[in-house]
């Protein structure tokens, strides 16, 4: 079982509901269709945190909490050192199979290539 | 043609998930309809929602997948509308208009499922049951005939009436005909391009090249 730990928090690992994870989706849909290469994306997962954390530190706690089962409000406390928050984003993105997670909010219509924002989702249907 | 039934596991338990005859298929695409509505209003609860109504649709038991990781749930949803994706290679269903017409003041929801009902039971006058046991793709066939029947018995009333023709000042007619719909049009034909017209010389890989990399 992986364990996160924060701080003085420790968190077992429980995989996101269904409602947390398209909660998720709307969440990171932006930051995924900033970048412009979908493949970077899923190679390193670094990238995305980058984004979330210097856009909006808020999102980057929303998804936490979504990841950790908890109120968002309960994860902004002091004396955590950034390295920490870093370590427990990646690994529940990891556990939570992000790729994955980037991939279906693409087939759900949550986040939408370039190309489709453009010409609508005629094209998408092929 | 794909598969009439597929295998899956749920909690454990295998289940058989049969491809979806006409009138579950038209249930199941208006809760793909309502999905995307949810998706466009960002609301995650009608998006969630929506998802598990169409796996319960599908395999035809509720409460099977409540409380199962996202993972399996949608892995599942993928794999079953896989299953009930259209095979067909009809004009009808290949022009795909998604734009969203206006409604109208006879509208009410699910009106799009008794549409397609009706139409079919008014040429054919097969039972409800009967029409509902149909494959999707035979129903579209149907469909297309009879929208084809009735668009060309249109052109040919149309082409009779004075509307059609308009004259110019010299009395000359501008026969205009009835719109076909898009995919009753003609199919644009394939343009070969001129070796002389593509463009010349060395192709450099621009990809991973930012602003800064460039001279100025």
């Amino acid at each position: 079982m992986t364990e996160i730990t924060l701080g003085d928090m420790k968190f077992e690992f429980v995989p996101m509901n269904t409602h947390e994870a398209i909660e998720a989706m709307f969440v990171l849909a932006p930051y995924v269709e900033k970048v412009a290469e979908r493949s970077k994306i899923l190679e390193k997962l670094s990238i995305l945190m980058d984004q979330i954390h210097e856009t909006n530190p808020l999102d980057f706690f929303r998804l936490m909490a979504y990841m950790l089962h908890i109120d968002a409000k309960e994860l902004i406390v002091k004396g955590i050192e950034g390295i920490e928050w870093y370590t427990a984003f990646a690994t529940l993105l990891a556990e939570n199979q992000a790729p994955a997670l980037i991939d279906l909010a693409y087939v759900l219509g949550i986040a939408r290539s370039p190309w489709e924002k453009d010409y609508g989702p005629a094209l998408r249907s092929g | 043609m794909p598969p009439s039934s597929i295998r899956v596991t749920i909690n454990g338990r295998e289940v058989l998930v049969p491809r979806a005859r006409f009138g579950v298929f038209l249930e199941l695409e208006q809760t793909l309809t309502d999905m995307r509505d949810g998706v466009r209003a960002k609301d995650s609860g009608k998006v969630v929602g929506c998802i598990i109504e169409y796996i319960d649709i599908s395999i035809n038991e509720e409460y099977l997948i409540d409380g199962r990781p996202w993972i399996e749930v949608l892995s599942l949803f993928t794999e079953v509308r896989a299953l009930n994706a259209l095979f067909s290679d009809i004009p009808l269903l290949r022009s795909g208009s998604h734009k969203k017409k206006d409604p109208v003041s006879w509208d009410y929801p699910d009106r799009a499922i008794v549409v397609w009902t009706h139409l079919i039971a008014l040429h054919y006058g097969w039972s409800l049951s009967e029409i509902r046991s149909l494959w999707p793709e035979e129903a579209a066939a149907f469909v297309q005939e009879i929208l084809t029947e009735e668009q060309l018995s249109k052109e040919w009333e149309h082409s009779l009436s004075p509307v059609a023709h308009p004259r110019d000042k010299k009395g000359k007619d501008l026969y205009q005909s009835l719109p076909r719909p898009v995919w009753m049009t003609r199919i644009p034909r394939k343009q070969k391009m001129l070796r002389a017209g593509m463009p010349k010389g060395t192709i450099i890989d621009l990809s991973g090249v930012t602003v800064d990399d460039l001279d100025d």
